[in-house]
């Protein structure tokens, strides 16, 4: 397992350097917008890793309540903290975009209302864990609040259709669309680079949280056997 | 563009500040913006990094200690099965 996680590493690696390389070196300056366009090659992935990161969340806790494990509470868990991770990404290079495109950096459009919901909904999961202990009934708790989280995902994709707002809609095609070939493969890379790097996150922070359950359940046979370890962190 | 409601000469702009009517003037550059839409992002996936890795030494710790109770332990035994 150890190979194939190096493996994706140094793929990311390999992926993240092309990215690179196309948005600085490649992709063409927008005309209207100027450089800053150029935010949007890793603010659109950076979506798009949240959106993986909260179903990895949905479907660890929904695997948590139909049958609980520790892979599935870890990957429950995981999957919220990629989701708040790439989340603040999106909430912070989307913002320095929108200060120069609209002059504003925020408004409350419907699709950056409800994308701040869902990180909000994501910290709300993280401090449940952080605060409320490890038991089976705060973990249950924690996973029911995973499902319902994903509720919003659909609302955020689905809300610039929707309900309009100032949100382009490059992708779709309604905004006009991305006009040079070089976007399309910039945008491209970045889409594969941030796949890549959510999956590998997300691996490594469910191994992080699978060992350290492991490692709790040893301390506690450990404490029956009559061993004075510690318990705490 | 907006343009202050009188026009100042240097003297005046000592001794005088006078709000813009109208739309406001670009005050952000695009460059700037982009470094630091990119700074972001690596500063945000950097501290997640450091997260897991404090945990994950957070576990090292405890496995360690885990490990040297469990050495005490059997050397306890080992003893006391001598003694025996």
């Amino acid at each position: 397992m150890d190979g194939i996680f190096y493996a994706l590493a140094a793929l990311t690696a390999v992926t993240y350097v092309g990215e690179i390389f196309f948005i600085f070196l490649r992709a063409p300056i927008e005309s209207r917008m100027g450089i800053v366009q150029k935010i949007f090659y890793f603010h659109v992935p950076s979506a798009y890793a949240m959106y993986i990161g909260a179903a990895a969340c949905f479907f660890g806790s929904m695997a948590y309540l139909v049958r609980p494990s520790d892979v599935a509470d870890a990957i429950g868990r995981a999957g919220a903290e990629a989701a708040v991770a790439f989340g603040a990404i999106i909430l912070t290079t989307g913002p320095l975009w929108g200060a120069k495109a609209w002059g504003a950096l925020w408004t409350w459009d419907p699709r950056l209302t409800t994308a701040l919901l869902s990180v909000l909904i994501y910290v709300a999961y993280l401090v449940l864990r952080a605060f409320a202990g490890h038991g089976e009934a705060e973990r249950r708790f924690a996973a029911a609040l995973g499902v319902l989280g994903a509720a919003n995902l659909p609302i955020i994709h689905f809300s610039v259709q929707k309900w309009g707002g100032q949100h382009p809609m490059v992708i779709t095609g309604r905004g006009g669309g991305l006009q040079h070939p070089d976007m399309k493969i910039g945008l491209a890379l970045g889409f594969l680079a941030f796949t890549l790097l959510a999956a590998l996150l997300l691996w490594a922070r469910a191994s992080v949280e699978i060992a350290q359950s492991r490692l709790e359940r040893a301390e506690e046979d450990a404490i029956d056997l009559g061993l004075d370890t510690r318990t705490e962190a | 563009m907006s343009q202050p409601t009188t026009e100042l000469s240097p003297n005046d702009r000592a001794t005088t500040f006078q709000a813009v009517s109208g739309p406001q003037p670009e005050h952000y550059s695009g460059e700037l913006l982009l470094v630091s839409a990119y700074a972001v992002l690596w500063l945000i996936l950097l501290v997640w990094v450091a997260f897991v890795w404090r945990k994950q030494s957070g576990m090292s710790a405890r496995l360690e200690e885990l490990e040297r109770e469990l050495d005490r332990a059997a050397a306890r035994r080992s003893a006391s099965s001598g003694a025996a």
